[in-house]
């Protein structure tokens, strides 16, 4: 889907690139240096200043307890990245090894075990992952964990392709016929060659990773408090929107930006990367 | 075609027996042994063995998953551990509610979708194109919580010209039931109308450079009919089948808008009874929605291959 967006010509890849790495640079900032770095503590309860409009004292104004907005977004990139950037590395080491695996050992084993990719692809990823946190209950590592289980048939579908595509190369059936053992062959040849794509795929995957862990939260499955979450913000905001509509459009916002962050860099880096000369000019 | 279709049902099948099989595992897993649960933990061993043998629990865990899968097909889906109201019975009331706003966001999505990627298409690099690519970009990005909350302020906090949540019933009051539809519709439409409307603009900008576009506007065919009949029709072929793809999104989607709108769908239900810990009725629901992705996804296909004869050969 990503290549109509590229069809589209939203900008040249390398700006692409850079102000999406801009923006994830400033939410990697945020997320590891955390509430510290905010005006307040974003969870000290002021009753004095419930509810108030932005302004210079509060940037983004207060909630219905009197915390800061602006502290509590700052502080809210952690767990956006934390689950973002984890969950992608979870499906993408799992799917990544089974693509590997199914594309390098073809028979029926592999062919049932592409089926089930394949069903799990097309089943919508919030609900997979919403009946997983049902199951499993609500916590950080089981968000995470619901969460890289909608990406491992994404890379195993990816990586299987590329596997099936450079298999019949030279540089393969050569390595091969010298004697190189599979696993060998897959550490060595195969995986290199598919790097560039899983990269492409990856910043792409922690941008839908940090929408879906917002819309868990927002259904109130998401992280538990007291961490501080994004998607957990918007809902609460939501029952002030006529008083304070401040709480959930920053929330919001900030949920928009960083995902929207890594879609352009995934996009630019796809044109530098992927494309290969000839495939542009379509 | 017809080996074409009766793979296609093979596949449909064998991701529907899948899915079922992981729900049922998982069920099992979070439940623990029914026995246990029944006699309680200091029940007599011998008891238990019994009552184990007596319903069917020794048996090996295919034979349960089968047992268990024909009741599903007999209409026995279990009863909600909050209300005595069996399961099925559930689903069945809410169903309509998320059928339609499903539907109304595909007509959305096409309607829409279509008609805007025609308009950039004739007019490329303009500022009206301009326009458009960018409520496209902000559509495919945007999380649909976030559009619905905006939406919500501007239009039924502000302006008062929609309804913010709830649903009337369409047969009470079928303009009532539409106007609180809008929001929610487009809601969930944005991000697919915003991928056809990307689409449809590129294919047709394609298609104008084509050789039967020169020969038809070489033969002196007027350029609307040109672009309608000619340009567009090549041009939603690859629309219809990013909207196969779609659907089962959309089923996704639904969940967050009908929460967001209070709408009483099947994906409210869902996230209520994950909240309550109702198990049954999270089965039931994961179940309707999994036999309705890979329903509406076969249908996709098999309209496709109906359309584009290289599918089925291929």
């Amino acid at each position: 889907m990503r290549r109509w967006t590229r069809e589209f010509g939203s900008g040249k890849p390398a700006v692409q690139v850079s102000v999406g790495a801009a923006v994830i640079g400033v939410a990697l900032v945020l997320a590891a240096f955390g509430a510290r770095l905010g005006p307040y503590d974003p969870l000290r309860y002021d009753p004095r200043e419930v509810l108030t409009r932005p302004s210079v004292a509060h940037l983004l104004g207060t909630d219905p307890l009197g915390r800061d907005v602006f502290s509590q977004i700052i502080g809210g990139a952690r767990i956006s990245m934390v689950v973002g950037i984890v969950s992608v590395l979870g499906g993408l080491g799992a799917g990544t090894a089974i693509g590997l695996v199914a594309g390098t050992l073809r028979g029926r084993g592999a062919d049932v075990l592409m089926r089930a990719m394949d069903a799990l692809l097309v089943f919508p990823s919030l609900v997979l992952a919403l009946a997983i946190t049902a199951f499993l209950g609500v916590s950080l590592w089981n968000v995470i964990g619901a969460l890289a289980v909608t990406f491992v048939p994404t890379f195993a579908i990816l990586v299987r392709g590329e596997v099936l595509s450079l298999r019949e190369r030279e540089f393969i059936t050569a390595a091969g016929a010298l004697g190189v053992g599979r696993l060998r062959i897959m550490w060595r040849h195969l995986l290199p060659n598919v790097s560039d794509v899983l990269l492409v795929q990856a910043s792409f995957g922690v941008g839908t990773a940090i929408l879906t862990e917002a819309s868990l939260s927002f259904l109130g499955l998401g992280v538990p408090p007291p961490a501080l979450s994004w998607g957990r913000m918007l809902r609460e905001g939501y029952s002030y929107l006529l008083l304070a509509p401040w709480i959930s459009v920053a929330s919001g916002a900030a949920i928009f930006l960083v995902a929207l962050a890594f879609q352009m860099f995934s996009d630019g880096l796809r044109d530098v990367l992927v494309r290969r000369p000839g495939a542009a000019a379509r | 075609m017809w080996v074409f279709v009766l793979r296609r049902i093979a596949t449909m099948l064998f991701a529907i027996l899948f899915l079922t099989a992981l729900i049922f595992v998982l069920m099992q897993a979070v439940l623990g042994d029914p026995v246990v649960l029944m006699l309680g933990r200091d029940a007599d061993p011998a008891t238990v063995a019994r009552l184990r043998q007596d319903l069917g629990f020794n048996r090996p865990t295919h034979v349960q998953y089968l047992d268990w899968l024909g009741r599903l097909l007999q209409g026995d889906w279990g009863r909600s551990f909050r209300t005595p109201q069996p399961v099925l019975e559930a689903i069945i009331a809410r169903l309509p509610v998320t059928l339609e706003l499903t539907f109304l966001s595909l007509v959305v999505a096409v309607a829409l979708g279509v008609g805007l990627g025609v308009l950039a298409a004739v007019r490329p690099y303009t500022r009206l194109d301009f326009g458009i690519s960018l409520l496209t970009a902000f559509g495919t990005a945007m999380p649909n919580f976030w559009i619905a909350i905006l939406l919500i302020l501007v239009f039924a906090l502000h302006l008062r010209v929609l309804p913010s949540s709830g649903s009337i019933p369409f047969v009470e009051d079928p303009l009532g039931n539409l106007r609180a539809m809008v929001l929610p519709a487009i809601t969930l439409s944005a991000a697919y109308f915003s991928n056809v409307a990307r689409l449809t603009r590129a294919k047709i900008l394609e298609a104008l450079e084509s050789e039967y576009v020169r020969t038809a506007r070489a033969k002196g065919v007027r350029e609307a009919r040109v672009l309608l009949v000619h340009a567009l029709r090549n041009s939603l072929l690859p629309v219809l089948s990013v909207l196969g793809v779609s659907i089962s999104r959309l089923f996704g989607g639904a969940v967050v808008t009908e929460t967001i709108f209070a709408l009483p769908g099947i994906g409210i239900l869902l996230v209520d009874s994950i909240l309550s810990r109702d198990f049954p009725v999270v089965q039931g629901v994961i179940i309707v929605i999994t036999v309705g992705v890979f329903l509406t996804n076969f249908l996709v296909e098999l309209a496709y291959a109906a359309v584009d004869p290289r599918i089925r050969i291929g």
